[in-house]
């Protein structure tokens, strides 16, 4: 990530030395791969020739490591391949985790989760940001089956972040789980967001909205421990005038 | 050796324990998500420099003396 920010290709070069360094018996391979396709990346993405500096720096390394990163050079796989997927925002590129979904919106919702991760961080919460994740019908339970069953088919894509609020006193972590997802249609998207179930005997609450094509789903555990700021309708009281004003902002 | 632990660790490491001595991320360091910049960088940069201009036999000297606590900043 340095080196992209910096333009400058020392960072990452330094990275892929760091990598020979690194007994690939002693690790799991994944690891290496992953952290090599990174570098891979960013090394391509400022226009250096990542396959002669892995070449180059590969000689350095033990024999196992040093087949696992000369397979990347001639070969260079994509950060998609181990999970990530590189987002452009207005900090200089970030990767976000991606469950490898269906995920062709009209619309990046990258920036967008974002935002939403922002909101919960400044409120307190650590969080896990994915894209190209799934919208699961669990959450959205109300309404006609059938026609819920056929909006959540036909989204286009979804992001979702989770929540994870500061512990408070003895009361237990829980989560916040929030999707936005663009919908085939208007009514696709209102359908979902009507749909969200509003509580569960299972211990979460939900609710949704929908601006456009674009619906927003936001769930919430709420049990008996929980301190009455960590209630889900605390949360959504909380959050939801900023999460529809942003919302709208896509949309519009 | 002594050098590669005076550039490793600062001096930091002890003999037996990790390499890098101290030289770990935080959390927030190991985001991908967001970009904070680290002093770990600096510190490992200067073992991954120290270490690429060995000869193969000491780099493969330094790479026994590295355990797996040293090998996760190295990836990260």
């Amino acid at each position: 990530m340095k080196a992209i920010r910096d333009r400058q290709p020392e960072s990452a070069i330094a990275g892929v030395l760091a990598l020979t360094a690194v007994d690939a018996d002693c690790v799991d391979e994944r690891d290496l791969a992953s952290a090599a396709g990174l570098v891979w990346f960013a090394l391509d993405r400022i226009g250096a020739n990542a396959s002669a500096i892995f070449v180059d720096a590969s000689a350095r390394a033990c024999s196992k490591t040093r087949a696992i990163l000369e397979r990347m050079g001639p070969h260079p796989e994509s950060p998609f391949w181990f999970g990530v997927r590189p987002v452009d925002t207005d900090d200089g590129v970030v990767f976000l985790h991606d469950y490898q979904a269906r995920y062709s919106p009209t619309i990046d919702l990258s920036p967008l989760i974002l935002r939403v991760r922002d909101l919960l961080e400044d409120d307190g919460y650590s969080t896990h940001v994915c894209v190209a994740s799934d919208l699961s019908d669990y959450w959205v339970r109300c309404g006609d089956a059938v026609q819920t069953a056929k909006a959540i088919a036909g989204l286009s894509g979804t992001a979702h972040v989770s929540g994870y609020p500061p512990k408070i006193g003895k009361s237990r972590l829980e989560t916040l789980l929030i999707f936005i997802s663009e919908a085939a249609s208007e009514v696709d998207a209102a359908t979902i967001a009507s749909g969200v179930t509003p509580r569960d005997k299972e211990g979460f609450c939900g609710v949704g909205f929908a601006e456009r094509d674009l619906c927003l789903v936001v769930i919430a555990r709420e049990l008996p421990t929980s301190p009455p700021s960590l209630r889900a309708s605390a949360v959504f009281t909380r959050f939801e005038p900023r999460l529809r004003d942003l919302l709208h902002a896509a949309a519009a | 050796m002594d050098e590669a632990w005076a550039v490793a660790g600062e001096g930091r490491a002890r003999r037996g324990g990790p390499l890098l001595g101290d030289s770990v991320y935080a959390p927030d360091e190991e985001r991908l998500d967001s970009w904070v910049s680290s002093p770990t960088d600096d510190r490992l940069r200067s073992f991954v420099e120290f270490y690429a201009g060995q000869s193969e036999a000491e780099r493969r000297v330094l790479r026994d003396r590295l355990t797996c606590e040293d090998y996760y900043p190295l990836l990260t």
